[in-house]
């Protein structure tokens, strides 16, 4: 179980890395469709 | 006099002293509330983290970790401090672009309503008052106990200390008392944690001792001690996830952490200092919490758990250590009050008082008569008051988390609906929470007044903005947000930035694998 939520922690904050540099990649795009 | 309190004067003596050399660089109003915008990384890192580590993380969590809640705690440091992260990408940079003075400002700008404005200002003045009491009461703690001195003595003497560097030097002051803060509690609690887990025999030894240790069951167990807060694991990792979203939302968006982006001299150090931030926390509560739990080797039996490290910094610690220690304890609380006085002097003399009379002035006031509201708080010390403490971090993410992040994200949210939204989520959590309080109920985990405020605001804010339209100035204030400042768009520093975004991914990545 440990080991389990370990490795959630890990997907958590490595998805949150994707989130979060996937926006700011589109920043150039967004901004032309606003 | 005992050479703890030397060392916490000294500290105090010298944090003065560098407020009044910084007071002389404030020119005008806006090195007074943001510091001129042009904090670097460093100070931006160093006072979100201090406006964050206050005593609660040195006395409560501490005394969490001893008590058994080391996995659950684990759990909502993970979760919070990508808060940090979410908070600058999504809201933190918006904020930065906008040029405003306060986030309540930044409210009113980007639904073109002054009433919006003035909840977010109330919220925020409530807030923070109500957590610069809970900070005030936690350092006269620890004082009283380090020192023997009286109670009330010790408040009055950190309320000048902070008063002094808040008044003088407002933004500016603090930014760099922060960061001088942030340091000292840092580099104390690398130097006494590795004295403690030695002392206790070592780390790896200690996490051997700890899962036979029969004192306390289930102490690192994924669950944690079940004797404790609830009387089973699952319903602990539950508690751990309910306030991780809580605290990730004050991490994303509380006015003493996004307000720091203000200050910041670019976006892309707004978006490095997150980064920084999040792990700087982690790293400090991991340390908290490895000291707190093995503790429970060296004195299982604790009257007060949240003395946890005072008592450590006293019989554990050499002498020296235990001093830099506990003045690093001290200094932590004594940054997030400067913190929390500055902030509640730039709202009350940019939002209420706006245009009337000497900015700087209003907020001086402002900041010397709220200070006195909390010392009389403090030392008349009602117990009716001990309800509305809880209240420091839960206001912020049940009123602003869903209407600073859909101020952003959504095109189709109203002034109507961000008021409501607002509104109904800091009713919905201080109703829950005077109710349960004054009743004596207690709530089922999940319905934490603070999730039950998220919802209700969640609710209110759709339903307002459905059964209203976006007004045409609404839609300009949102698309300004958009358009990315010439000087954010060199090339070498946007690469920087996202390095330093996919480093976040590859630490995920590594805290999986491991």
């Amino acid at each position: 179980m440990e080991v389990l939520i370990s490795i959630l922690l890990g997907v958590w904050i490595a998805v949150s890395g994707v989130v979060c540099y996937r926006y700011m990649k589109n920043d150039k795009e967004r901004e032309n469709n606003e | 006099m005992n050479v703890y309190l030397i060392g916490m004067c000294i500290s105090f003596v010298l944090y003065i002293v560098v407020g009044f050399i910084i007071s002389r660089r404030v020119k005008n109003t806006n090195d007074f509330y943001v510091a001129g915008r042009r904090a670097p990384v460093l100070l931006i890192v160093g006072s979100m983290i201090a406006s964050y580590a206050s005593t609660g993380m040195f006395m409560g969590d501490a005394g969490e970790y001893y008590n058994g809640l080391f996995s659950p705690m684990t759990i909502l440091a993970t979760m919070q401090v990508v808060g940090y992260i979410y908070g600058a990408v999504f809201f933190g940079r918006y904020l930065r672009r906008s040029q405003v003075v306060t986030i309540p400002e930044f409210f009113g700008n980007r639904f073109q309503s002054e009433a919006v404005r003035e909840l977010a200002t109330i919220t925020a003045i409530i807030t923070m008052t109500v957590y610069l009491l809970s900070v005030m009461q936690g350092i006269g703690t620890l004082m009283r106990v380090v020192t023997g001195l009286d109670y009330n003595l010790c408040i009055v003497l950190a309320l000048i200390a902070f008063l002094v560097i808040s008044v003088a030097s407002g933004a500016s002051g603090v930014l760099i008392t922060d960061t001088i803060m942030f340091a000292v509690f840092t580099v104390a609690l690398i130097v006494g944690a590795v004295v403690i887990t030695n002392k206790a025999g070592g780390w790896f030894n200690i996490v051997e001792k700890l899962v036979h240790f029969e004192g306390k069951t289930g102490l690192l167990t994924w669950g944690g001690n079940t004797n404790y807060l609830y009387p089973n694991g699952g319903t602990n990792i539950i508690w751990g996830l309910v306030y991780g979203v809580v605290w990730m939302s004050v991490c994303m968006v509380g006015p003493w952490q996004s307000s720091r982006y203000l200050m910041a001299k670019n976006e892309h150090t707004v978006v490095r200092s997150s980064l920084f931030s999040a792990f700087g926390i982690f790293l400090l509560q991991l340390l908290v919490g490895m000291s707190a739990v093995a503790v429970n080797l060296l004195n299982p039996n604790l009257e007060s758990a949240s003395h946890v490290l005072i008592w450590a910094s006293m019989n554990v610690l050499p002498t020296i250590i235990g001093v830099l220690m506990l003045t690093g304890v001290l200094a932590a609380g004594v940054s997030s009050a400067t913190t929390f006085l500055s902030l509640i002097g730039s709202s009350v003399a940019n939002d209420i008082f706006r245009g009337k009379g000497n900015s700087i002035s209003i907020g001086r006031i402002a900041m010397i008569l709220v200070s006195g509201i909390v010392l009389l708080l403090a030392i008349f010390n009602p117990p009716q008051i001990f309800w509305i403490m809880y209240f420091g971090g839960s206001i912020v993410a049940s009123s602003w988390m869903p209407v600073a992040v859909a101020s952003i994200l959504s095109k189709r949210v109203t002034k109507t609906g961000a008021f409501c939204g607002m509104l109904m989520g800091f009713v919905g959590c201080f109703a829950l929470k005077l109710y349960t309080s004054l009743s004596g109920t207690t709530l089922l985990v999940y319905f934490d007044p603070t999730i039950v405020g998220i919802v209700l605001n969640v609710c209110a804010l759709v339903i307002g903005s459905a059964l209203t339209k976006v007004t045409t100035e609404e839609s300009e204030a949102r698309k300004k947000l958009f358009i990315t400042p010439e000087e954010e768009k060199k090339p070498t520093e946007v690469k920087k930035t996202m390095n330093y975004l996919k480093m976040t991914i590859v630490l995920g990545v590594i805290v999986a694998w491991s």
